[in-house]
């Protein structure tokens, strides 16, 4: 195997979870326009089992999470593996409060194109459904 | 014990009773589960004890009502006792082979009790509840090819009726032919000011053509995921018979729970001890043992499937479990007994008791719902089987009366623990309203 290509393979993977994290922060400093701006126009958010569709609708996602004070406590891990990026994070929100949920451990999958989001998957992971109640 | 039969219990999550065939639903969502009815027996009156799923299922194996075994709600608050009776396990120590397709014991250790098979093919998705009957078979069949000449106990739990309503593309013709995202219907406003709406609004509801508006086309999901597990029921049952094992083979198939669709204004969920959520379709068939085709009219409720199945397989049924079997009436060797009253709880959205006679139901709240409902709501069953007329007021005589019934019973069950506190006081409802 040429090493120079995978060192390439690297620097874009890298590049990617780069591009993932300063995603998150926009979110995390509720910056809308920036988040938006990640997604291309044609972007699909899936989000548990629910679709939003174009950039209209993933602003209003954006904007419904931001006024239930979805904050992201941390992030444990973010990969990048070809055109994907696969985020472990841990969230709270007012939301979730009022459901006795502490905290929720949570999987995004960003597909890329280019340097913009084209499909986003965000999801719970039960590991234990109740885990904190 | 040498012939004592297989036991097969289906379980299936959120499933009401007249949205089936067999219980006179005219949408054709139940094929092969009416044909199961009508191989067997089927209950008219099987009255959940306690919503939602855990206390359900822990009512299901310890054969005690929630009052007994103290899990009331979802969540870790309280902890099955370690001497609470375990049908699973006694099965076991009667020398049977059991397995479980489930994913209970993920959250609360206590459903995996005397299942020495526990296949859970749900840790293959994030969401745990879209497990769906497919991928349960497709682990359920195998095993009973490979499993047929033991003598088994197999539990396997669906949950395609549990929302999120989803479907599979090939049961989207059926039951609904309008626009689901229609901007100018209404019927899904109210649901969006109650949290649990507000959560589906922001999840399930959203399609790529749109937020879902119209209720009608949530009903008829749910009816598609009716149909989608009747053709997984109808594929485990043909297995079985494939296996040659149908005749030597008890099969039980009963809804943990019900489900609210629209009625009284809960939307999709099961909360509110109305009848949607608390009667369940109960069937049973063993060839050549109970009878095809009886349909029986004497409440039951789950505490009493763990005795019925005991004596099936000749088991002594243990003292501390408060169900009684139903066997004779399954059988036709008894055509009075069941429950005068059947009695039940729930203390997940909210805390509720009530108590059901085969002509009135009484609802007993222990905390403020969130939909503003009385605190007390009587209802005539035979005369207004909808619930829409609280008859509180105006029969206060028999309301007192089942009101005076319920908590004596409530504080006898107590007495007889050696506890003071109401569990759903003690507990309090999983939401934070603070």
């Amino acid at each position: 195997m040429d090493p120079t290509i995978d060192q390439n393979v690297s620097v874009e993977q890298e590049a990617s979870a780069a591009f993932v994290q300063s995603y998150f922060d926009a979110f995390a400093a509720h910056d809308l326009p920036r988040c938006v701006d990640a997604y291309t126009d044609d972007a699909t958010l899936h989000f548990v089992a629910g679709v939003y569709s174009g950039k209209s609708a993933i602003e209003e996602w954006h904007r419904e999470r931001f006024a239930a004070e979805l904050q992201i406590l941390r992030i444990d891990s973010i990969s990048s593996n070809h055109d994907s990026v696969t985020v472990d994070l841990v969230v709270a929100s007012k939301r979730l409060q009022f459901f006795r949920i502490a905290n929720l451990a949570g999987r995004g999958v960003l597909r890329l194109d280019g340097s913009k989001i084209k499909e986003a998957r965000f999801s719970p992971r039960f590991c234990d459904p109740f885990e904190g109640w | 014990m040498k012939d004592s039969p297989n036991i097969l219990v289906i379980a299936i999550d959120s499933l009401r009773a007249d949205h089936l065939g067999c219980y006179g639903y005219q949408r054709p969502t139940s094929p092969a589960m009416d044909g199961l009815a009508r191989q067997g027996a089927r209950a008219q009156q099987f009255v959940c004890a306690g919503l939602p799923t855990h206390p359900s299922f822990t009512t299901l194996y310890t054969g005690q009502h929630p009052i007994t075994h103290g899990i009331v709600a979802h969540g870790p608050r309280n902890v099955l006792g370690r001497d609470a009776p375990s049908l699973p396990q006694i099965l076991m120590d009667e020398g049977y082979t059991t397995c479980a397709l489930d994913n209970l014991a993920t959250g609360r250790i206590w459903f995996r009790r005397g299942f020495e098979f526990y296949i859970d093919p749900s840790m293959r998705h994030t969401v745990y509840i879209d497990v769906a009957c497919e991928e349960l078979n497709a682990r359920a069949i195998p095993w009973l090819k490979s499993h047929g000449d033991e003598r088994f106990f197999m539990m396997v739990h669906y949950w395609d009726p549990h929302w999120p309503f989803k479907p599979p593309e090939r049961y989207q013709h059926l039951f609904y032919d309008g626009n689901p995202t229609d901007p100018d219907n209404h019927s899904l406003d109210a649901w969006w000011k109650h949290p649990l709406g507000a959560v589906a609004r922001d999840t399930w509801m959203r399609t790529r053509d749109g937020l879902i508006t119209d209720a009608a086309y949530i009903s008829a999901l749910y009816d598609r995921e009716i149909r989608h597990v009747d053709d997984g029921v109808g594929e485990l049952l043909a297995a079985l018979d494939d296996c040659g094992l149908a005749e030597n083979t008890l099969v039980l198939l009963f809804g943990d729970h019900g489900e609210s669709l629209v009625e009284h204004g809960i939307f999709f969920d099961h909360h509110g001890l109305y009848e949607t959520t608390l009667r369940v379709p109960f069937m049973a068939r063993w060839p050549n043992r109970i009878p095809a085709g009886s349909t029986l009219s004497p409440m039951m409720q789950h505490h009493d499937v763990a005795p019925t199945l005991l004596e099936a397989v000749g088991a002594l049924v243990p003292p501390e479990m408060d169900g009684r079997s139903v066997l004779p009436l399954l059988t036709g060797q008894a055509r009075d007994g069941g429950r005068k009253q059947a009695i039940s709880c729930e203390c997940t959205w909210q805390a509720k008791w009530s108590l059901r006679t085969d002509e009135h139901k009484l609802i007993l709240a222990r905390a403020p719902d969130l939909y503003g409902n009385p605190e007390r709501e009587l209802y005539d069953l035979k005369a207004d089987p909808d619930e829409h007329r609280n008859l509180v007021t105006e029969a206060g005589g028999l309301a007192a009366e089942l009101e005076a019934a319920l908590e004596g019973w409530i504080a006898e069950r107590l007495a007889a623990q050696g506890r003071a506190d109401d569990p759903l006081r003690a507990h309090g409802t999983s939401l934070n309203l603070a």
